[in-house]
């Protein structure tokens, strides 16, 4: 039995085979702290119209702020680090959300701007982006349009942040539409102002999932992405990641647009031309002119046919300068009319591309209301409502018409275009 | 006194305790439940991955109360049963465990002395004659590298059944069984005449197999089969046979599945080939085929101590394996990834997500096929060819059931050599095969479409000529009809042949044998359909490639006395690759792998035996490598977005180990058994992967290392822990109670996981992401407890009713998971969407047999 003891030699030898087995492992690039970058040196080595092409492995490491999941934003990604944000195009839609904490490998990646919107252009993520972490939970910078507005250039450093916005309010025409077309997919833009009367575009895709919504008609906050169409104060624009970002319920700005003034005329200093009226003699040779007879207070503006000793035909045109009604909320138009004798009514028109010369070059649109009774009686033509022609070249003009025949005198005043 | 009466009553015709754990085995790997990995999209892996094929089986004859037939074999196999062997066929191979670790294909199967294993993969279709268990009970079982006279037998060793008609006694026998493991009933006839005075032997067997949704839903199982042998002794030293048999199977299959899909459908049995059509369930994957053999076989008895044994045979048949096809409409099959919620979470919608489980949970169309909506779809489908009206109202069929066919052929001539002189045995022998599978898709079901166009519905979106789709750019927009014959058409041809030679001395207390082995093949691919994507290389006949193998094994023991005897095996050989890594993309072109080469094998072993009576113990320890093997498979690609075909070259795969048998009787009726193995199965090497796209010559990248070293071997349990205790009775019968321990399972693996380009985004520092795409699952261990019992009674002196019963996982644990593999298919940057698969480990199942034998 002795010599069986040798034969479990090998079975000992077998047991050390069984040492346990590490898995093998490919080769891995190994961490290196000198190739770590932000994104403000990201943007340092912007140059407009020059294209900057990362050839080494440079880590950027940041967290997702906005994803494509509502649609907003399609291959698209913006990412921030304590230094900055940037927007990241995506070769692929899809993988990254917003909360991702990512490492982004920039060898191989383009740096580039698209109308001032600086960006890493056709990032692949299966090559370039690690996801290291999920669930994170960024919030927005606080900032004031004054702020945004202070700086749009392309290397603004709010450009691409997550912000928030408050006390903002849509434009009376941007309350209660829908966010975009969402049937034919078209983006739509929105303004949106400060109570002090700072405005900022909102951009919303017809693809987001809240393109049907309607806008809300009060005052808050919102939280968007910050973006630019160009390096104008105008070309700023905010996107909205998802429906619950904004927030407006509140009471809109104290109506201190209530009263503005767009146009006042009247008469007193003796001109009719001041201010930049003109008239234009369509036929005829009947000007307009001031005038103080009546034991008026003050002079008016007035125009008659009957000269000489007799009537004559004639179409003269009073032409109010530009009055810029783009900002206005709902602007009316007043003023003083009287008249006397019988002839053509004095007629009111308004228009949105008058420049200048004969009134045939533009459109005018006729608009209504109070006549004077006659007899040199002035009555307050009551407010015309201007709303419809918010432009900032609204002209309104009064016509003067007369025949061989007839013709009253007609006399106007004070008037005035303000918001009611 | 007593043993004697035992061997009588209970040695007749056929052992009856085999039976229904015998054909447990054979149905549990007739199971077709693949093991291998397969794609999870439109295309399918690798032809011969999924036709039914079983991985490792014993068999032995040794599960009865009596020893059999006595042969003239060597000291060893004449002592007795090998305890861990009987635990490793009976008990294990639920587990799916493998001895050894060794892939199944290593292991020579004989049927008359006849090599049955499937000659491109290697491995054995049991369904060949699957359920004729009467027949093939007579099997003798060596395991490992062994002496073998009928063959050089590998790795694996070998089964030998041997179902002359004279091996069977003369007797009727007719048995029914019943039970819930793959199929319900099985009812079996065998009739044997025994040497009849003319000189004449004859035995028949018929046997129908049948079962509906027998624990899997959706599967079935439906199998005739028909054996028949005849002898004739033409003088005394020549005997003539002639063997036929026939199994026809058809078997609607299971699935593996991902985790997120058991727990969505709240089954670990769930199935996604099924669905309801008109209210009645149907299963989209099913395989169907009879490959019958037949044998011609001629035995000389040259003189008293020699005899040649020749035999010509033929196998012939068609085996076809079903599946879902569609073009132009969505993916049909419910656990597509964009039908599981886990896509929509995945992308942050939460709403579609909720509203995709709750549909699984509720809606049957979602959780299994909607076999309805396709042929609605397919009835609406309005068609007509540019240039060509509509006709009729011909619809074009969007989705059909496609039949993927093999017609064999195979002819093969055998014989063998023994003669003994004094103390030498000589075993030699010499076969050759003309072996040809002609491989084609057949409609099988149009689902209410007129007609189907055969186009290569990937090569469409490609955008280049019409002629690139087309399948068959001889017959252009060529509409195809139930039957018809589509989509490739090619065969697969082999010429082999072997030479062998083995020698074994057997003195008083040494036996040595050595044993040497030549052999060449060649094959060759022959297309009978150009194609558009490969006008040039579809049609017609390939380059052939060629390969020369030898081996040599040898091994002594020593009988250190008659109790204690100590052995060792040794083998050293080479095989060709696998016939189904040679082509690229059989399917489409005749372009054979590069630089193909053997694999090698290298094998030792060594192990003590002690018996006595009452007391047998074995106790072995081996170690394998085999290196240098060709590895190929198609599937989809994510990131070329193209069915891709990967071959993987110079993977080696180490095999040590240690296994131990025990069993002990004690007062005579109550017998121990211990069986255990501990083992490491390792990938050893570190292969070069190259990819083709498969429409068109494109290599997308070669060389790349695969860092496989040190993964383990998946799909079979690395240790195993058997314990049983069996009660015999003097009143003939036995009760048995088994516990199996299933330890170190691994999955499968994607090797393309393993390269530095799967993580090459990711510093070492990052190791917590990565780790995702690198580890290998480990599946949890778990056991299972087994029963059987049996009774033997005695009717009217001469018959025989013998009752038996078997059940596994008493139990009934319903969370084993028995095997899984990762999929070929992945994303590389979420690991998750494509998840690894399972198979879980039915719950308690049981077999109850009765057969009556009439003398």
């Amino acid at each position: 039995m002795k010599n069986t003891c040798y034969l479990l030699i090998p079975f000992v030898l077998l047991a050390f085979a069984f040492c346990k087995k590490e898995f093998d492992t490919p080769p891995l690039k190994q961490a290196n702290d000198g190739t770590r970058i932000t994104i403000a040196e990201i943007k340092a080595r912007y140059y407009k119209n020059i294209l900057y092409k990362f050839k080494a492995d440079s880590n950027l490491y940041g967290v997702v702020t906005a994803d494509e999941v509502s649609g907003s934003f399609y291959k698209e990604v913006y990412v921030r680090d304590p230094s900055g944000a940037i927007r990241v195009k995506l070769l692929y839609s899809g993988g990254l959300y917003i909360g991702d904490s990512i490492r982004i490998n920039l060898n191989g990646i383009v740096l580039n701007e698209y109308n001032s919107m600086i960006q890493l252009d056709s990032v692949d993520l299966s090559k370039s982006v690690v996801k290291l972490a999920s669930g994170l939970k960024p919030q927005a910078l606080s900032v004031t349009l004054e702020q945004i507005l202070a700086n749009t250039s392309a290397t603004n450093t709010l450009q691409s942040q997550l912000i928030r916005i408050n006390h903002l309010e849509f434009y009376e025409s941007d309350r209660n539409v829908s966010f975009a077309d969402a049937i034919g997919k078209t983006s739509k833009n929105l303004k949106l102002r400060s109570c002090s009367g700072q405005s900022i575009t909102l951009r919303n895709s017809g693809y987001s999932n809240f393109a049907a919504e309607l806008t809300p008609s009060g005052n808050g906050y919102i939280i968007a992405i910050l973006g630019q169409f160009g390096d104008q104060e105008d070309d700023m624009q905010l996107t909205l990641r998802q429906y619950q970002d904004i927030k407006m319920d509140e009471a809109v700005c104290a109506t201190q647009t209530t009263g503005t003034v767009y146009l006042k005329k009247d008469f007193n200093d003796n001109s009719i031309s001041s201010g930049g009226w003109s008239q234009y003699k369509v036929t005829g040779d009947v000007p307009w002119s001031t005038s103080s007879a009546g034991g008026a207070t003050s002079p008016y503006a007035k125009i008659s046919n009957y000269i000489s000793g007799g009537n004559q035909s004639c179409e003269t045109w009073l032409i109010s300068p530009t009055i810029d009604l783009s900002d206005a909320l709902q602007p009316v138009l007043s003023f003083r009319n009287a008249y006397n004798y019988s002839g053509p009514e004095l007629e009111l028109y308004v228009s949105t591309n008058y420049t200048s010369g004969s009134p045939s070059s533009a459109n005018w649109i006729k608009l209504n209301f109070n006549l004077s009774s006659g007899n040199w009686v002035f009555v307050n033509s009551g407010e015309v409502d201007l709303s419809d022609y918010l432009s900032a070249n609204t002209r309104v003009a009064f016509r003067y018409t007369g025949t061989e025949n007839s013709g009253s005198t007609w006399e106007i005043d004070d008037v005035l275009v303000k918001n009611k | 006194m007593a043993a004697l009466i035992k061997k009588v009553s209970v040695s007749f015709l056929f052992p009856a305790g085999s039976s229904p754990c015998l054909f447990i085995l054979c149905i549990l790997f007739c199971s077709g439940e693949v093991v291998s990995q397969q794609d999870s999209s439109l295309v399918l892996s690798s032809d011969s991955a999924d036709y039914g094929n079983i991985p490792f089986i014993h068999l032995s004859n040794k599960e009865t109360e009596g020893t059999g037939a006595e042969q003239d074999a060597p000291a060893l196999l004449q002592s007795g049963r090998d305890v861990f062997l009987q635990f490793s066929v009976f008990q294990f191979a639920a587990g799916r465990f493998r001895m050894r670790g060794y892939p199944s294909k290593y292991q020579s199967v004989l049927f008359n002395g006849i090599n049955v294993n499937n000659l491109e993969t290697g491995y054995t279709v049991w369904n060949q004659w699957g359920g004729l268990n009467d027949i093939s009970r007579y099997a003798e079982n060596q395991f490992g590298v062994i002496s073998s006279r009928y063959t050089f037998s590998g790795l694996g060793g070998y089964v030998h059944i041997d179902s002359k008609a004279t091996s069977f006694r003369k007797g009727t026998r007719l048995s029914y069984s019943f039970g819930n493991r793959l199929f319900q009933q099985r009812i079996m006839l065998t009739h044997s005449t025994g040497m009849l005075q003319n000189g004449w032997a004859f035995t028949a067997s018929a046997s129908w197999r049948y079962g509906d949704e027998v624990y899997i839903p959706g599967t079935y199982y439906n199998s005739k089969a028909f054996f028949i042998s005849v002898d004739k002794r033409l003088n005394a030293n020549q005997l003539l046979n002639f063997t036929a048999l026939s199994a026809n199977t058809e078997q609607g299959r299971a699935s593996a599945e991902q985790m997120e899909v058991f727990a969505l459908s709240g089954n670990n049995y769930y199935n996604s080939n099924w669905g309801l059509q008109n209210g009645k369930v149907r299963n989209a994957s099913v395989s169907k085929g009879n490959k019958p053999l037949l044998i011609l076989n001629h035995q000389f008895q040259l003189n008293k101590t020699s005899r040649l044994n020749s035999m010509l045979f033929y196998t012939f048949g068609k085996s076809g394996s079903s599946a879902l096809n569609w073009n132009d409409a969505p993916n049909p099959r419910p656990n597509y990834y964009r039908y599981l919620p886990s896509y929509f979470y995945s992308q942050g919608d939460t709403a579609s997500g909720d509203e995709i489980k709750a549909l699984w949970a509720d809606d049957i169309n979602t959780s299994q096929i909607n076999w309805d909506k396709m042929i609605q779809m397919n009835q609406q489908n309005v068609y007509a060819l540019p240039g060509e009206g509509v006709v009729n109202n011909q619809t074009r069929a969007r989705y059909i059931l496609e039949n993927r066919i093999e017609n064999l052929k195979n002819l093969g001539l055998n014989t063998v050599y023994s003669g003994r002189f004094d103390k030498l045995f000589i075993s030699a022998g010499c076969n050759a095969n003309l072996y040809r599978n002609r491989k084609y898709k057949e409609m099988e079901d149009l689902l209410g479409a007129s007609y189907w166009l055969d186009y290569d519905q990937f090569a469409d979106n490609l955008g280049v000529s019409s002629d690139f789709q087309q399948n068959d750019i001889e017959h252009p927009d060529k509409k195809i009809y139930q039957g018809d014959r589509f989509g490739y058409d090619y065969s697969i041809n082999m010429n082999r042949a072997e030479v062998w030679f083995q020698n074994e001395y057997s003195f008083r207390q040494l036996e040595l044998y050595s044993g040497i082995s030549f052999s060449g093949q060649q094959v060759w691919r022959e297309g009978f359909v150009a194609n558009g994507k490969f006008p040039n290389s579809s049609k017609g006949t390939s380059e052939k490639a060629g390969f020369f193998n030898y081996g040599f094994k040898a091994g002594v023991t020593y009988k250190i006395s008659g109790r204690h005897f100590v052995s060792a095996n040794v083998l050293v050989q080479t095989r060709a690759p696998e016939v189904n890594s040679v082509f690229i993309s059989p399917r489409t072109r005749n372009d054979v792998v590069s630089q193909l080469e053997n694999e090698q094998l290298m094998s030792g072993d060594v192990s003590y035996r002690i018996r006595y009576p009452g007391l047998n113990i074995r106790l072995s320890g081996y170690y394998t490598i085999i290196k240098n093997q060709t590895w190929l498979r198609s599937y989809w690609h994510d990131e070329y977005n193209n069915t891709v075909n990967l071959i993987m070259k110079g993977l080696d795969q180490s095999f040590t180990g240690l296994e131990l048998g025990l069993e002990k009787t004690l007062f005579t009726q109550h017998q121990l058994q211990l069986a255990l193995a501990y083992g490491q199965f390792l990938y050893a090497s570190r292969p070069t992967l190259e990819a083709w796209q498969d429409n068109n010559n494109v290599q997308l990248y070669s060389n790349r290392t695969s860092y496989l070293e040190n993964y383990r071997v998946g799909g079979t349990p690395q240790t195993v822990l058997g314990l049983g205790y069996r009660y015999t009775s003097r009143q003939h019968w036995y009760a048995g109670l088994y516990f199996n321990g299933f330890y170190k399972i691994y999955t499968d693996l994607n090797p393309e996981r393993r390269t530095a380009e799967a993580v090459d985004k990711y510093l070492s520092s990052e190791e917590k992401y990565y780790q995702a795409i690198l580890k290998q699952e480990q599946l949890p261990s778990y056991f299972i407890l087994n029963a059987n019992t049996g009774k033997s009674f005695r009717v009217q002196r001469k018959h025989y009713l013998n009752i038996t019963a078997v059940v596994y996982n008493l139990l009934n644990n319903k969370n084993n998971i028995s095997t899984g593999f990762e999929q070929l298919r992945w994303d590389k940057n979420d690991v998750t969407r494509f998840a690894n698969k399972y198979y879980y480990m039915q719950g308690t199942t049981f077999m109850l047999n009765m057969s009556f034998t009439f003398n």
